[in-house]
């Protein structure tokens, strides 16, 4: 194949990758919407739709891997379709966690003990831009942007402090709300990994632009890298 | 290119008069050397009769050699000829020195022995025999060779002047040529200039030339080509201009792709919408700048030939949006056209009504619930026991004095909010106007465990409003600041001058107001604590910023939780 079909395959593929980032914006962003709203049927919704992300996922895996095996791609070529894998494999884990809110948002149900909304919708927004900025710059390799991104993070993880402190005190208050705020506890710590997650997209960035793989360095913590929500 | 026109319509000149006159001049120098030929031999024919009758009276003397040779020595030197006399045998009688010394051409001698005399042209060189008559009798022959050298000078000549005519003639050819040519040609290069003029947009301050009449078609037509173009550009760009005026005007967003789902074009309304710079936007991918799948999906269905509207809502900035997408008939195919319109304040705005009337309907049903049970309560039962049926009475009226109060503010607040409430203006002192409100409510902020301060200095300026109205915007103030202070907190009353306004505020040692609701506390019914709303119709703040800022000031709120609030309004000096 002439190197036109390779660049013609390599453009449709970062689309696809844009429009399997538009999935997971738009279903971590509604779910938390369904827990606001208490709409049960959305919240389903968003858990089924994870299905159709993770068809995507695979579609976009298997159009990279005949690319690898058709065209033996090099250099930039390869370190771009490389991160591709690693980044749609990102992508489908925040989708993992949006499904994992719609989830949560079910099992509440009808309990009407107050959920500090307005926190997880501020965060949700939050890690929702990020992903969507950390994705625009990985298509246009904008390393600046890319180390800049991570930063944000740090209004993540306040907002995410901030409910872990209220919800510690209403339990304290109120041992009979444990559950729930179990529930709140696991919707936070998904949209803050999602935002730890947006991360790695950067990186993948700069490993794209400049071929080195480096951990970006974010004030938060690495203890908790950990592998949830298999 | 312009010497290369005038130069192939003067060749064809030149070599025309250079052939002509080449013609010519061969032709004529032909004729002249025949004719010079022909005189040449009769003279020499003559030069030999002349001869031959001097040597008849020699021939057959004693001194017939001598003499012989003597007449031949005479004519040979000077007319550069040799000669030769023979006898009527052949044998040499008399010769000019050197002597000639081929033998003398047999079939001469006999054409002249029958005819008498004979000449004849060989290589250059001229040869006669004559007779040499005495009576009727031959006596001998004169035989002459001339060399041809003279006459070939005199054609040499000749030749020398044909070729400076014909040089001569070039040049002056040449010369006409080029000065009509350029007389010719001139106007055509201005017309090409025009032309040339026209092709990079100038139509209206064309030089068009002074054309001769051959020309003056073309040169007509091109002038009306000029004036159509140009007046066709003109209307043209005037349409584009209006065209490109309103789609970087217009509030809805305009994108056009084309089939490969490039982006072709981007205003700046669209550029607003999805944070992108149209330079960075125009030929990427639609996906690229649109960035969301619905709508991306929404291309995809125009593309194919269908008109199609969704509603969405996108991004972390809660963007609502209604979007069309349609193929564009009119231009390249497979072109799309997708148009957005933002919706998101018109959907705020719908929320703020949807709100406006679900609190509403709940104010009003909250007290009438309460009253239908009391009605119920004292018909079933309570009407026996005359105590309890007038607590029951007391609390209903308290009932109907909340449902009235409402309606007051409700009716109130619309007539603010229509402008329909007359204020009377008056010049007031910042203290005056804080002062009746403060002790208006001091024994309810005593009650509620409270304490109230008030800190005026007197020689604040002298501001322009309707005082009873402000009072009750800080009675309001006041009211408030109780509700959510807890007992032994502190409220605080007090103004400042800050530039060209006065500034009032209320400051308590409360609960505070969350962050986000801050810019919202002033609508209509909205409580930041819906825990916390029991007392209240939600409608004070709102009275009080329609009031403010009917008096040309501001107000706005300054808090922390659970550290108290400040609220601030501000009215104009006078």
């Amino acid at each position: 194949m002439p190197r036109q079909t390779l660049d013609r395959e390599i453009h449709h593929l970062q689309d696809e990758v844009l429009l399997l980032g538009s999935m997971v914006e738009q279903a971590m962003l509604n779910a938390i919407d369904a827990l606001k709203r208490r709409d049960h049927d959305a919240a389903k919704r968003v858990y089924r739709n994870d299905e159709l992300i993770n068809e995507k996922r695979y579609a976009i895996e298997n159009r990279v891997l005949i690319l690898f095996a058709t065209q033996q791609p090099i250099a930039h070529d390869l370190r771009l379709l490389a991160a591709i894998m690693e980044v749609i494999t990102e992508l489908e884990r925040m989708g993992d966690y949006a499904k994992g809110i719609a989830k949560i948002s079910i099992n509440i149900g009808d309990d009407d003990t107050p959920i500090p909304i307005r926190e997880i919708s501020r965060m949700g927004d939050l890690a929702v831009g990020m992903l969507h900025r950390a994705l625009g710059a990985f298509i246009a390799e904008d390393v600046n942007m890319s180390y800049r991104i991570p930063k944000d993070d740090d209004a993540v993880d306040e907002l995410y402090n901030q409910v872990y402190r209220k919800n510690l005190a209403a339990m304290i208050a109120n041992p009979e709300i444990i559950d729930h705020s179990n529930y709140i506890m696991w919707v936070v710590h998904n949209i803050e990994r999602m935002a730890d997650r947006v991360t790695n997209i950067c990186e993948r960035t700069i490993f794209i632009a400049t071929g080195e793989l480096l951990e970006i360095d974010v004030s938060d913590d690495e203890w908790d890298e950990d592998e949830e929500e298999e | 290119m312009q010497p290369r026109i005038r130069w192939r319509s003067v060749l064809p000149f030149l070599l025309l008069i250079i052939t002509a006159v080449l013609v010519y001049a061969l032709a004529s120098l032909n004729t002249i050397r025949q004719e010079e030929q022909a005189r040449w031999e009769a003279h020499f024919l003559n030069l030999s009769q002349l001869m031959a009758v001097e040597a008849a009276e020699r021939i057959g003397t004693p001194a017939e050699a001598a003499s012989l040779n003597q007449i031949a020595e005479r004519y040979a030197d000077p007319l550069g000829v040799a000669i030769l006399f023979l006898s009527p045998d052949g044998a040499v009688l008399g010769s000019s020195s050197p002597p000639i010394e081929d033998p003398p051409n047999p079939a001469l001698v006999t054409q002249a022995q029958q005819a008498g005399r004979a000449a004849r042209l060989d290589q250059g060189n001229l040869t006669i025999a004559r007779m040499i008559m005495r009576g009727n009798e031959v006596v001998g022959m004169v035989y002459l060779q001339v060399p041809r050298a003279g006459f070939r000078a005199d054609l040499s000549q000749l030749w020398g002047l044909g070729v400076v005519v014909v040089l001569a003639a070039c040049l002056a050819g040449l010369v006409l040529s080029m000065i009509l040519h350029d007389y010719a040609l001139k106007p055509i290069e201005r017309l090409t200039i025009a032309a040339q003029q026209m092709g990079n947009g100038t139509f209206h301050t064309l030089d068009f030339p002074e054309t001769p009449q051959e020309l003056s078609a073309l040169n007509q037509s091109l002038q009306e080509m000029a004036q159509h173009l140009g007046d066709q550009i003109d209307a043209l760009t005037s349409e584009r201009a209006k065209l490109s005026a309103v789609l970087n005007q217009m509030t809805d967003g305009v994108l056009i792709v084309d089939l490969d789902g490039r982006v072709q074009l981007l205003n700046p309304a669209a550029e607003r919408l999805f944070q992108i710079d149209a330079i960075d936007a125009l030929g990427r991918s639609v996906v690229e700048v649109l960035r969301y799948h619905q709508l991306v999906e929404l291309w995809r269905v125009a593309k194919e030939g269908q008109q199609q509207t969704t509603m969405i809502e996108i991004g972390p900035q809660h963007l609502f949006l209604q979007a069309t997408g349609m193929p564009l008939k009119t231009s390249d195919k497979g072109s799309t056209l997708i148009l957005f319109q933002d919706l998101t304040q018109l959907r705020r705005l719908e929320t703020v009504r949807r709100d406006f009337i679900s609190n509403v309907s709940h104010e009003l049903r909250t007290p009438l619930a309460s009253l239908k049970a009391l009605g119920e309560t004292l018909q079933e039962s309570a009407l026996d026991d005359p105590p309890a049926a007038r607590r029951f009475i007391i609390r209903m009226e308290t009932e109907i004095d909340n449902l009235t109060q409402l309606v007051n503010e409700l009716l109130e607040l619309s007539r603010i909010e229509s402008g329909k409430v007359p204020l009377s203006f008056h010049r007031a002192r910042p203290c005056d106007l804080l002062r009746p409100a403060c002790e208006r409510m001091e024994l309810q902020v005593e009650r509620a465990g409270l304490n109230l301060a008030l800190d005026c200095q007197p020689d604040l300026p002298i501001v322009f409003a309707d005082p009873n109205r402000i009072t009750q915007v800080v009675i309001n103030l006041i009211h408030n600041a109780t509700k959510f202070t807890p007992p032994g907190g502190q409220i605080t009353v007090s103004a400042y001058q800050d530039g060209e306004f006065i500034v009032f505020f209320v400051k308590d040692t409360g609960v505070g107001i969350p962050k986000e609701d801050l810019g919202r506390i002033f609508e209509r019914f909205y409580k930041a604590d819906r825990a916390r709303s029991g007392g209240g119709t939600g409608l004070g703040l709102s009275i009080a910023r329609h009031m403010v800022e009917s008096h040309g000031g501001f107000i706005w709120a300054e808090s922390e939780e659970e550290m108290g609030s400040t609220i601030y309004f501000s009215l104009p000096v006078a």
